[in-house]
């Protein structure tokens, strides 16, 4: 696939480190690091990435609910959640909200590559 | 949620999913694990702590605190393939400690659900330089878990007296 401009939102400096090397790795750019929910909205718009990464717990606003609040600006945004939360009611909800792939931590990056891969893949309906 | 039985078998999931993330993760074994519950309102804390809020159908605080030695080696696995900076070791090491706990916790959240209520956990906390944590009229379940590398103690602190 073509090397794709992603956008990491995490609230962990950590994390964020972790999963641009698996990304660069995997041949791609990360070309904006949000660490909340908000902040990743405003990046989104200013910023058009190929493809989102998205935590769930973050400050003053969840992974979820930024989600839901991208996909209202772009319908076709391509947002992969990327959480430690295991329960089945948040995989629902995140889908729900828009998410096209969810991938739990700690990451195994060959379930991160298959999860960009089949985002990216996503045929949207014309209008 | 609020028996201490229950107190004690969210204990049980967190500690179990904690020895799983060391060993697959990290490589470290637990060797043995010493679970006792503490009347006393105050606990002592090891030199790395980080702690995490649950809320859903119960709520309390989760603290994982960790020998100087075990966080090291967590961190010095845990980022081995990272770049890091000499100034940024002390802030990445907190950050290993938050991270751990987020894991551990958010990989619980399915075995913590209860009667379907969706579990909320917070952002991780690190706590550096304190040397106990004192809650009146609440009782401290803590679990140690013992390593080759040094130990760490996780303790369920249930909220508003849930558990006394």
């Amino acid at each position: 696939m073509k090397p794709l401009n992603i956008q990491v939102v995490d609230d962990s400096a950590l994390t964020v480190k972790k999963i641009t090397k698996m990304l660069e790795d995997l041949g791609h750019k990360v070309v904006q690091v949000s660490g909340t929910g908000k902040t990743a909205i405003f990046d989104y718009q200013y910023m058009k990435p190929d493809l989102v990464t998205m935590d769930i717990t973050m400050p003053d606003m969840d992974g979820i609910t930024a989600t839901r609040r991208i996909i209202e600006i772009d319908k076709k945004a391509r947002i992969v959640m990327i959480t430690s939360h295991s329960q089945k009611q948040m995989v629902m909800d995140s889908i729900g909200a828009g998410a096209l792939g969810y991938v739990m931590k700690p990451i195994d990056p060959e379930k991160l590559k298959a999860s960009v891969e089949k985002a990216y893949a996503k045929k949207f309906k014309k209008k | 949620m609020k028996k201490p039985e229950d107190i004690e078998h969210i204990l049980e999931v967190i500690v179990d999913i904690a020895s799983e993330f060391l060993q697959s993760e990290i490589g470290i074994t637990v060797e043995k694990t010493n679970q006792k519950a503490e009347c006393s309102s105050y606990f002592r804390l090891k030199p790395y702590t980080a702690l995490m809020s649950i809320s859903g159908s119960f709520s309390m605080n989760v603290t994982f605190s960790f020998d100087t030695s075990l966080i090291e080696q967590v961190y010095k696995v845990y980022c081995h393939e990272l770049e890091i900076e000499d100034d940024e070791r002390l802030a990445h090491i907190d950050e290993t400690a938050s991270d751990m706990i987020n894991i551990v916790i958010g990989n619980s959240t399915s075995k913590l659900a209860h009667d379907g209520t969706v579990v909320q956990i917070s952002v991780p906390i690190v706590i550096n330089e304190a040397s106990s944590i004192s809650i009146r009229d609440v009782k401290f379940l803590t679990t140690t878990l013992f390593t080759g590398f040094g130990d760490m103690m996780i303790t369920a602190m249930p909220n508003t007296c849930d558990y006394r």
